[in-house]
């Protein structure tokens, strides 16, 4: 992607700390854990929709239309993903229905996660996916696909994305 | 040289994260070899981390108003202790066998690599709480392991 001369930068520590307090701030306020889960995720997931939305714009700028929803699926798996982390979805899997199952083997904001009790991580860490999920699902709507994004964490640091076109 | 325990103090004071290896000759207590992952006591002995804490603050004190360079180390005759206070908070204390080298760059390592990453970038991880994630004890335990003179 051609940057201008006045690019800005933003720290990528600073990023993934501020995606971090995002989501403890969305859990607020809410009395049981249940709720707060969902809610959190939900808001998340709202979130990462808008700044999907946006991210995809410009990161087609420049190129023609999509021939068809695989070729959209592949810009998600690699430029996409390679704009957002540097590196590309490690595994693409489809039935050829409409389902895609995309695996980052090792997700950047699940890196250094770990709880007290190591079998409990994958748990916890499913809220922090809301927002990549989000991700997903505004890049493929900018783009004029409309869809359900579904995250399932198996063990950190992997994470699997699960798409279903409507 | 040998690698006692390690102390971890944040800036409360308190003692958030403790682990020890080769449990001294002389321990009377409980023999906790290596830092199990059952242990119910993991912050070691809240005494001994109150005393190791007070005698690093005196003299980190004392340290700073004789001499520009602050508190590093000192060596009674059986054991040596190392102090490395990061400027953001966390204080961290080892206690090695005597003939240790300056360990400064190992605490700064232990601080930059170990702590920073597993629990400053932990997103599960809420601040100033003792550290009981696995990842943390696991990755400092192999750290101190392949220390060069560690037995």
């Amino acid at each position: 992607m051609a940057e201008t001369a006045q690019q800005r930068f933003v720290c990528d520590s600073a990023m993934d700390f501020l995606l971090m307090e995002t989501v403890s701030l969305m859990q607020e306020g809410f009395d049981s854990i249940d709720e707060e889960r969902d809610a959190a995720y939900a808001r998340m997931e709202q979130l990462g929709h808008r700044v999907g939305m946006g991210l995809a714009e410009r990161a087609t700028r420049d190129r023609p239309r999509f021939a068809d929803n695989l070729e959209v699926v592949k810009f998600i798996c690699k430029d996409f993903w390679l704009l957002l982390f540097n590196k590309q979805i490690d595994n693409l899997k489809t039935n050829h229905r409409g389902v895609y199952v995309l695996t980052d083997s090792s997700f950047k904001w699940f890196s250094r996660m770990s709880a007290d009790v190591a079998a409990e991580t994958p748990q916890l860490a499913l809220v922090h996916s809301a927002f990549p999920c989000g991700l997903i699902r505004g890049a493929l709507s900018s783009l004029g696909v409309s869809s359900s994004v579904v995250a399932e964490v198996a063990a950190v640091p992997q994470c699997t994305f699960q798409i279903k076109f409507r | 040289m040998t690698v006692h325990s390690i102390h971890i103090f944040n800036k409360k004071c308190e003692c958030i994260y403790f682990a020890e290896w080769n449990a001294k000759a002389d321990a009377s207590k409980k023999d906790k070899l290596e830092p199990a992952a059952e242990e119910k006591d993991v912050d070691g002995d809240p005494e001994t981390a109150k005393l190791v804490y007070g005698v690093v603050f005196s003299l980190r004190n004392m340290a700073n108003k004789l001499s520009n360079q602050g508190f590093r180390s000192y060596k009674p005759g059986t054991y040596k202790l190392h102090y490395f206070e990061s400027p953001a908070g966390p204080k961290l204390v080892l206690i090695t066998d005597p003939n240790a080298p300056n360990m400064a760059d190992t605490l700064q390592s232990i601080y930059a690599n170990v702590y920073v990453e597993h629990v400053v970038k932990n997103a599960l991880v809420k601040p100033n709480t003792p550290i009981r994630n696995q990842l943390f004890r696991t990755t400092l335990d192999k750290y101190v392991r392949s220390l060069p003179n560690f037995e």
